[in-house]
């Protein structure tokens, strides 16, 4: 990044220094030639392809001072490349001769994070070429000169672009970089190191020969020290080229490179700097053919496995992993379990193995369970590695598995690769999973030479294979022989927190009663760790504030103090709370959940959404704002004439009913669009809206609030993924959105998350987990959640999320698969205090609430109890309060009408998105999977035979509806639409199962009266049985949700049906399960459920409809809009 | 690395190429002037084998050859150019060499396709090249010795380690100096001795 940024700021200064010459930027060609001339070079054109090129679009020849470069075909591109050399001849000096075959001039500063790019580092020519690509758009088009163009000057993108000669994406690039980023102030070069080594660390250094582990603490200077190691070795000869640097992180791989190129930039580019990942995709590239794969093997993210999978998934027949809505569920899980096992080095066969072993020995039914879940994770596994072989695909659990046993299995490969690298260090080795032990085994024999440093005590990521059991073994059955040292001097923290480490530390699992002394090499401060009781959530955010500022009011900036939670959930509120209450925060959190995001998530569907339900937020956006009730109005008519999307921008006046200003609101907005129809590529559309069309950018560029960077930030962010997009079929703006919903819902959009390097110089409070504090350190650490529930979280409720391996596929433990993981776990909530807590070098703060939302007391963790005397106890009152959050603002609406029991049901589960369904009657279509269409056909046989109780079907009618019903309505045209037509047959089948020896009788419409108002229920089947008794039915064709025959709308249901046929039986029907669930609820829960109705009533009445976040939140149809509502009020009628 | 080792790694990279025609043999001796005889020597050798058993494929995947690759192309970049250190232009680097090309009344890149031999020698009339040499402080002998070599592999091919060198191309002179931006008299000086199809007149 630093030197991207020196780049950066060259080229700015040479473009005004250009300028002051009276040179025109607005002649590019002209203006980037006078700059190479200044340099004594030439500049010479020659046609695309020209032999002198040597197969580049342009280089630059030292030797005879020339800058040649290929006819690109307009005045820009032709600067782009001469800029892009004499960037080469800045940087490279005189000697280097460069050519260039990928000069990009829409070259991101950063990379997305997403997908396969999380692997993919650059080499270092690659870097260069970024590196200069962002020079060259620089020198031509200066952040701050664009950035005065369009906000003094008012310039659009478009005109600046004109103006310029320059495409108007690189302008809109260069102009989101210019809005967005903050300047970054450029640091003089770190001076390492700080503290000259002592004894510790130079017996590190100068150790030689066997394996050796050193076991550095937290602050204890293990990177000093690993890079003295490499300085110290390339001073007694040894070769750059035979060194190779395994960490953990592309950003501990940066970082280290970084350091090593300070002294010694040879080294750092000759050196093999990278995470065991990309060494593993740099191997399986080297010996692509030994694996029987293609040269160029693709990368499959979760997303693109997942697809692969569901394809596959009607043919498994899977019992325990069935879900007949969303296959995609169980599939992730059995994902994660897959990689998990590669990092075992057990394949599928392994597995399958490993499960039947289990299931022969099974003596429980739960054991019988257990194996058959493993038989069928085995089956899944055994699909998936066939389907990627027969696509030339890998995962990104391949990527070190591969070569682990590729080596394990050719020695030759293995002496090859042995011979190549002579030093091989390992930072963060406790962190190692098995199968990168085994790729070390493999390279280092009996571990010659190498070098590794971790801290068992940091052991936190256990969910990725890795285990302390990697630490303890090591010098006996992994490495025999190696030696170890131990750093002992802490220098990051006072005395007072190091004793609060120290504490921790003795009792913790991993240690086992070993040596964990760390002397504070800073010294008493004269204030001990704290830890402070609040009452409420709430309170507790309100007390973490107060401490921010009171420490601020002493002299601690916002960027010295961090809060650091256990999980993304509570982070997210603390992000919320402290942004509320006027604390900046350096956050992005879920970048696509995000206000300024979901504005421009809606602004993109309206183009391709013929019911424009995105307009709900939009309306909300400053300068296009509609009226709550005009926007109903809108809605309504869309749903009822809108035949193509965009319709309604073409002629707002058409839309009948709305007010005056309504009409003028529609057509501001239409003006944004115009143009633009749904085959619209979204950064286009998006870069054209905020640059051209409104003033959007400008205005969150000059305001002046922090919140405003992170807007600012977020939509950079934003826009950069939006650049690399896969290539698909479909509209690519449905395709973008669809693709959103399901790296949320697989939790693969983690990495966007980070901030881009360029927000670090902002003043402001660092919020993050406790996992990503790791390697970080602050002067105060706020820690709140400090509750027993959730830190340590139990072992329990972490498995429930997960699938449990088979007896036997951990190395290294001997009991079941279950108590392996439950074990591991328990030592890992340890290690993530300890991380937290070692992250702060004056000051520290633990906080947790008492008291639940419903008035009951809450136990706090066991991990204050174990800082013994070391921190001190309080009880806070703070005085702040913490304003609502906007969905807890209640809406305006007056609702008349009765509610159904489907609505009902609706709000109970969330509030916002009964709604927008219910009050504000959005319904886009989502893209349907075959899946979904075949719900779809079978609800229809479904529902046309509840309508009819007279006839009496047979199956084989059955049989004939469905056939009518899945011509019109099925997935007919997926190739494995047979055995899709299969499984809608089973839920037939079992439908009409459920029905035999009953007779139907005609089905009521049942009211039920209730204080406040009425709800109608009307049962899809009711039946009478021999005896004569009377059956109430619910029919749905896919799965049960946990308690569903508990829930509000089932209450009523069966409070209805009783009075409606006392002494009948209530039931609900799960197709998909092939269940019949009765619902049973006792005469004092009913009443509660009666009463819960009722509140329930008054709270729509009062216009409460507070959002209920969940994981399926992404599966919403309003999930993009679901937010910031348009003011005014609305009248709703309800069903009569 | 030492001579025994490089030649050893050079023969043995050249062996495993996994098309070992004119283009990769005249890379080779570009590259490693001093083991021309021994390449040449293998070269026949591996045709004749070849020959004998035509259905043999040669693996790229062999470790050996892997490494045999790697230091191949590691020792590529740092190692001087071989053919053109010796060379009567090596004394024009930087400021003398534009001021070869001036003198000559050519633009530089002309001046670097000589220097890459990336010309037919056959095309470059003759006057050219006794001006040539003259300005180059060189003998007309020297200067057609010098062109007649391989062209020198450069450039893009020689960085990326992940692909093999592409296979270098002569054009004429004519096709050089058409593509060339200059003034219409100085293009039509320096074509006047060649003829349509880029061959020297005579």
């Amino acid at each position: 990044m630093d030197a991207n940024e020196v780049s950066r700021q060259t080229a700015e200064r040479l473009h005004f220094a250009a300028v002051s010459c009276g040179d025109d930027p607005r002649q590019p060609y002209a203006f980037a030639c006078a700059e190479a001339k200044r340099r004594n070079l030439a500049v010479e054109k020659v046609p695309q392809n020209d032999i002198r090129l040597h197969g580049g679009r342009a280089l630059y020849d030292p030797d005879a001072l020339l800058i040649l470069h290929e006819d690109a075909g307009d005045d820009f591109a032709n600067a782009f490349l001469v800029a892009h050399e004499v960037g080469h001849a800045e940087f490279g000096g005189l000697e280097e001769f460069t050519s260039t075959t990928s000069a990009d001039p829409l070259r991101s500063s950063e990379a997305a994070p997403v997908g396969v790019e999380r692997v993919i580092d650059y080499s270092r020519k690659e870097r260069r070429e970024v590196q200069m690509d962002l020079f060259a758009r620089e020198f031509l088009l200066p952040r701050s000169w664009v950035r005065r163009l369009h906000i003094d000057d008012q310039a659009t993108a478009s005109e600046i672009a004109v103006q310029c000669r320059a495409p108007f994406a690189v302008v809109a690039q260069q102009l989101f970089d210019a809005l967005f980023l903050p300047a970054v102030i450029l640091a003089p070069p770190k001076s390492v190191p700080v503290n000259p080594l002592n004894g510790d660390q130079r017996k590190a250094v100068e150790h030689r020969g066997q394996s050796y582990l050193l076991e550095a603490g937290p602050g204890t200077g293990k990177t000093q020290t690993l890079v003295a190691r490499v300085a110290d070795l390339l001073a007694s000869g040894a070769s750059a080229g035979g060194m190779l640097v395994l960490t953990f992180s592309n950003k501990a791989a940066g970082e280290l490179s970084e350091r090593i190129s300070l002294h010694h930039p040879e080294a750092a580019a000759g050196m093999w700097i990278g995470t065991f990942h990309a060494f593993g995709l740099d191997l399986v590239r080297r010996f692509h053919d030994r694996l029987g794969l293609p040269v160029e093997p693709r990368l499959l993210d979760r997303t693109d496995a997942l697809d692969l999978l569901e394809e596959e998934y009607p043919r498994l027949e899977l019992k325990h992993f069935k879900n007949l809505l969303d296959p995609s569920q169980p599939l992730n899980l059995i994902l994660n379990a897959i990689s998990r096992a590669n990092d075992e080095v057990v394949d599928a066969a392994r597995y399958r193995a490993l499960a039947e072993a289990m299931l022969k020995a099974e003596t429980t039914p739960e054991q019988k369970e257990s194996a058959e879940r493993c038989l069928e994770v085995a089956l899944v596994f055994e699909t998936y590695e066939r389907l990627k072989l027969s696509k030339g695909c890998i995962d990104f659990g391949d990527l070190v598995s591969m070569p682990v046993r590729l080596c394990e299995t050719c020695p030759d490969v293995r002496e090859h690769l042995a011979g190549l690298y002579e030093h091989v260090f390992v930072d963060e080795f406790q962190d190692v999973n098995r199968s990168s032990i085994r790729l070390l085994k493999a390279i280092t024999g009996d571990g010659e030479n190498l070098w590794a440093v971790g801290d068992a005590k940091q052991s936190i990521y256990r969910f990725r294979g890795a285990s302390s059991f990697n630490m303890s073994r090591f010098g006996d059955d992994d490495f025999p022989g190696g030696k170890r040292g131990r750093l002992t001097v802490n220098y990051r923290s006072v005395r007072e927190i190091c004793d609060a480490l120290l504490q921790f530390a003795s009792e913790m699992r991993v240690v086992n009663g070993a040596d964990v002394r760390l002397e504070a090499k800073r010294g008493r401060a004269g204030s001990v760790p704290e830890h402070r009781a609040v009452d409420t959530d709430d309170l507790e955010i309100a007390a973490v504030v107060e401490s921010i500022e009171a420490l601020r009011a002493a002299g601690r900036s916002y960027r010295d103090q961090a809060v650091l939670c256990s999980g993304n959930e509570r982070l997210g509120r603390f992000a919320q709370g402290l942004e509320r209450l006027g604390v900046p925060v350096l956050y992005l959190g879920s970048l696509f959940e995000r206000e300024e995001v979901k504005d421009l998530l809606c602004l993109l569907s309206v183009v391709v959404d013929r019911r424009a339900m995105g307009l709900v937020r939009i309306a909300t956006m400053p300068g296009y704002t509609i009226s709550l009730a005009d926007i109903a109005g809108i809605l309504s008519y869309l749903k009822e004439h809108a035949v193509e999307p965009l319709q309604w921008a073409q002629n707002p006046q058409a839309v009948e009913g709305l007010t005056a200003a309504g009409v003028e609101g529609l057509r501001r907005v239409s003006t944004l669009f115009e143009g633009f129809g749904v085959t619209a590529d979204p950064w286009t559309l998006l870069a054209t809206v905020l640059l051209d069309r409104s003033r959007l950018a400008a205005g969150i560029a000059t305001d002046t609030e922090i919140r405003a960077r992170s807007r600012g930030i977020a939509i950079w962010q934003f826009m950069n993924f939006l650049r690399n997009q896969p290539p698909g079929r479909g509209l690519p703006i449905t395709r973008v959105l669809d693709r959103i919903r399901r790296l949320i819902l697989h939790s693969d959009e983690r990495d966007l998350r980070q901030l881009p390097a360029a927000a670090q110089g902002i003043d402001a409070v660092r919020l993050m987990t406790m996992h990503g504090s790791k390697g970080l350190e602050f002067e105060v650490v706020h820690i709140p959640g400090m509750t027993a529930a959730s830190l340590p979280r139990s072992p329990k409720a972490m498995l429930s999320q997960t699938i449990i391996p088979p007896d036997g596929m951990i190395e290294g433990t001997t009991e079941s698969g279950a108590s392996a993981s439950s074990d591991a776990m328990v030592e890992e909530q340890e290690c993530l205090f300890f991380v937290a807590l070692s992250r702060a070098r004056d000051r520290l703060f633990l906080y947790y609430p008492i008291t639940n939302s419903n008035g009951s007391s809450r136990p706090r963790s066991p991990f204050i109890g174990r800082l013994g005397r070391t921190a001190l106890g309080s009880q806070l009152v703070p005085s702040i309060e913490i304003p609502p959050a906007g969905s807890e603002i209640p809406i305006a609406v007056s609702v008349a009408g009765a509610f159904t029991d489907h609505q009902l049901a609706l709000y109970e589960r969330c509030p916002r998105r009964f709604f927008y369904t219910h009050i504000l009657d959005i319904g886009g279509r989502r893209t349907e999977s075959a899946f979904m269409k075949l719900h779809v056909a079978v609800k229809q046989v479904v529902t046309g035979i509840s309508q009819d109780s007279a006839s009496t079907p047979t199956l084989a009618d059955l049989e004939e509806l469905l056939a009518a019903a899945w011509e019109a309505r099925g997935p007919v045209d997926h190739g494995y639409g047979d055995d899709y037509l299969r499984i809608a047959s089973q839920l037939i089948r079992f439908f009409f199962d459920s029905m035999s020896a009953m007779k139907r009788i005609p089905v009521p419409e049942l009211r039920l009266l209730i204080d406040g108002g009425e709800i109608i229920i009307t049962p899809d089947q009711v039946l009478t049985d021999a005896a004569g008794k009377v059956h109430m039915r619910r029919v749905r064709t896919g799965h049960k949700r946990s308690k569903d025959e508990e829930n509000l709308a089932a209450a009523a249901f069966h409070i209805a049906a009783t009075a409606h046929s006392p002494g009948c039986t209530v039931q609900l029907i799960y197709l998909s399960d092939g269940e019949v669930t009765p619902v049973k609820l006792t005469a004092r829960v009913l009443e509660n459920r009666q009463d819960s109705i009722s509140r329930m009533l008054a709270a729509v009445k009062a216009g409460q409809f507070p959002l209920k976040q969940s994981i399926t939140c992404p599966r919403c149809p309003a999930f993009f809009i679901c937010g910031s509502v348009p003011t005014g009020s609305l009248v709703k009628k309800m069903a009569e | 690395m030492s001579d025994p080792k490089m030649r050893e790694a050079i023969l043995y990279a050249f062996a495993v190429e996994p098309n070992r025609d004119q283009d990769t043999l005249h890379r080779y001796l570009t590259e490693y002037p001093d083991f021309a005889d021994e390449l040449i020597d293998l070269a026949f050798e591996l045709r004749f084998a070849d020959a004998q058993s035509p259905s043999q494929t040669v693996s790229i995947a062999d470790p050996g050859s892997q490494s045999a690759w790697e230091e191949f192309i590691a020792s590529a970049p740092g190692q001087p150019k071989p053919a053109k250190a010796g060379s009567f232009l090596s004394k024009f680097r930087g400021q003398t060499f534009a001021d070869l090309a001036s003198r000559l009344k050519v633009p530089r890149s002309i001046l670097t396709a000589l220097r890459d031999r990336i010309v037919e020698p056959l095309s470059i009339p003759e006057r050219f090249l006794c001006r040539f040499a003259e300005a180059a402080e060189s003998s007309l002998r020297e200067v057609r010795e010098y062109l007649a070599h391989p062209p020198l592999v450069i450039g893009t091919a020689k960085f990326k380690s992940d692909t093999k060198p592409a296979q270098q191309g002569r054009v004429t002179f004519r096709h050089l100096v058409e593509n060339t931006e200059m003034s219409d008299e100085d293009r039509e000086e320096l074509l006047k001795d060649c003829d349509d199809d880029g061959r020297q007149r005579g």
